[in-house]
């Protein structure tokens, strides 16, 4: 198999993740639930999954780096425990459902209200939209670092800076980019960073959080066992605490901690981007000017602000049709469809049929992308 | 065995991140001290504390202060321990 659906979740890991993980599985107690020795390990594997989290995404604070099954419930939690009744926030087309509905939640239950950014032609952020939509009594900007359609990135220093302005919170939805394009958030004034483990962090699928700058308050999203303050009627407010209740994943996290150390073994996420970036723009240049071949988002206007993914569709074929084709033909795994992602297809008029995303990783090789991209030709030419 | 009570310095946590940055700090620094359960004395309910000697007080204070580790309390308690 060829597998170029890493924008879904990094099939392949490094064996450093699998070898933590089943070392885990066969050692640790429930971090916080006394002190045996199988206990205290737990709580040690996450501790220092905290400070790799913290040290790779800029913030000073490893005890602000909360952790949640995936992105969708970081972003859940962060969202609604960040705007109250009545608040206004501004997000943009290019979101996924994991900020979508949870903002169209708060629409509904707390009168929250949701003003959308738009894109471009090319499926880039317009900045100066945002901009104007972005004013005071504005409470927070959501926004993704890169679209998981078309791998745009966008530059989430400047929406923060946009956003403090208007005295409204940035935060950001790094599940595309966290482990693969590099990420201060101190330094770019993110003030929540959500992200997962199981894309470009290499670890685990079941692993994600988000990381919390100092001064944040965000509100406790569920309630529960801490093995801290037992006797208190609610949850706890110190950090991580608040935003952890029940027992951590620490098999996920001990092989979430391998995989920020892979990362860094290899240069961060400069080099590891990098890499991903320069395999996914051979497979565009290997299909650009296939007749038929419509390529989505800004390779052909921008291509340093695009990522690791090649979205596109052949002729007048359903996306879903293309895909089998590679995966039947050649043998290629991709993604079709809307990617949960329905504002950024309208957007690109692409509703009906869908996209076909194709999404590297650091260990594609040059001969998978160039196969990749003779199979699409082999598709247009059919 | 003999179980005697030895007073010690038991440094509480607000949140089981803490403790472990606590274990963390001591280790690197090499100060002397292990992980406990939260003796009762302390305070009720459950939770880890940093068990150590009564005179390694102000060193610990001092290095926890330094690496940021929130501390709920440092308190002189007696514990038991079996003395063979």
């Amino acid at each position: 198999m060829i597998y170029l659906d890493n924008a879904a979740t990094t099939l392949h890991k490094p064996q450093e993740v699998v070898d933590a993980v089943v070392a885990a599985m066969g050692s640790l107690g429930n971090a916080g639930r006394g002190a045996s020795a199988g206990a205290l390990d737990a709580g040690r594997v996450i501790w220092h999954c905290r400070e790799a989290v913290a040290r790779l995404l800029g913030c000073p604070r490893a005890d602000h780096v909360c952790f949640s099954a995936n992105s969708t419930a970081a972003l859940n939690a962060a969202l609604s425990g960040l705007i109250g009744p009545d608040g206004r926030v501004v997000t943009t087309v290019l979101e996924h459902n994991s900020v979508l509905r949870p903002l169209a939640r708060l629409a509904d239950e707390r009168g929250v209200t949701v003003e959308y950014a738009p894109a471009d032609a090319h499926g880039f952020l317009d900045m100066g939209a945002l901009e104007r939509l972005v004013t005071p009594g504005t409470r927070a900007v959501v926004v993704t670092h890169a679209s998981n359609v078309t791998g745009n990135l966008v530059d989430v220093a400047r929406v923060a800076r946009v956003a403090h302005t208007a005295g409204a919170l940035c935060v950001v939805d790094a599940s595309q980019t966290a482990g693969a394009v590099p990420i201060d958030m101190d330094a770019m004034g993110l003030d929540v960073v959500c992200f997962t483990g199981h894309k470009g962090l290499m670890g685990p699928q079941g692993t994600g959080g988000m990381v919390v700058a100092e001064g944040v308050d965000v509100r406790p999203w569920a309630e529960g066992g801490t093995g801290v303050h037992s006797f208190d009627r609610r949850q706890p407010l110190e950090w991580p605490t608040r935003m952890e209740a029940g027992t951590s994943n620490a098999h996920g996290l001990a092989g979430l901690a391998a995989g920020v150390g892979f990362i860094e073994k290899n240069g961060g996420p400069a080099a590891v981007g990098a890499r991903e970036h320069t395999l996914a723009r051979r497979l565009y240049e290997g299909v650009r000017d296939v007749p038929g071949v419509t390529v989505y988002g800004g390779w052909g206007t921008d291509p340093g602000r695009c990522g690791n993914i090649v979205a596109l569709n052949v002729g007048e074929l359903g996306s879903g049709e293309v895909a089998d084709a590679l995966a039947e033909g050649w043998g290629i795994a991709c993604r079709a469809g809307a990617h949960c992602a329905p504002l950024m297809h309208r957007a690109l008029g692409t509703e009906r049929r869908g996209i076909v995303r194709l999404s590297t990783s650091w260990f594609t090789t040059e001969d998978e992308v160039d196969a990749a991209a003779g199979a699409v030709r082999a598709i247009a030419e059919g | 065995m003999a179980r005697v009570r030895v007073p010690s310095l038991v440094v509480s946590f607000p949140t089981t991140a803490a403790a472990m940055a606590c274990e963390e700090c001591c280790g690197r620094r090499g100060l002397p001290g292990r992980m406990i359960p939260l003796p009762g004395e302390v305070s009720a309910g459950c939770g880890l504390a940093w068990k150590a000697s009564p005179g390694d007080r102000d060193a610990l204070a001092t290095a926890l202060a330094d690496d940021g580790v929130p501390v709920e309390a440092m308190t002189v308690v007696e514990l038991l321990e079996f003395v063979r």
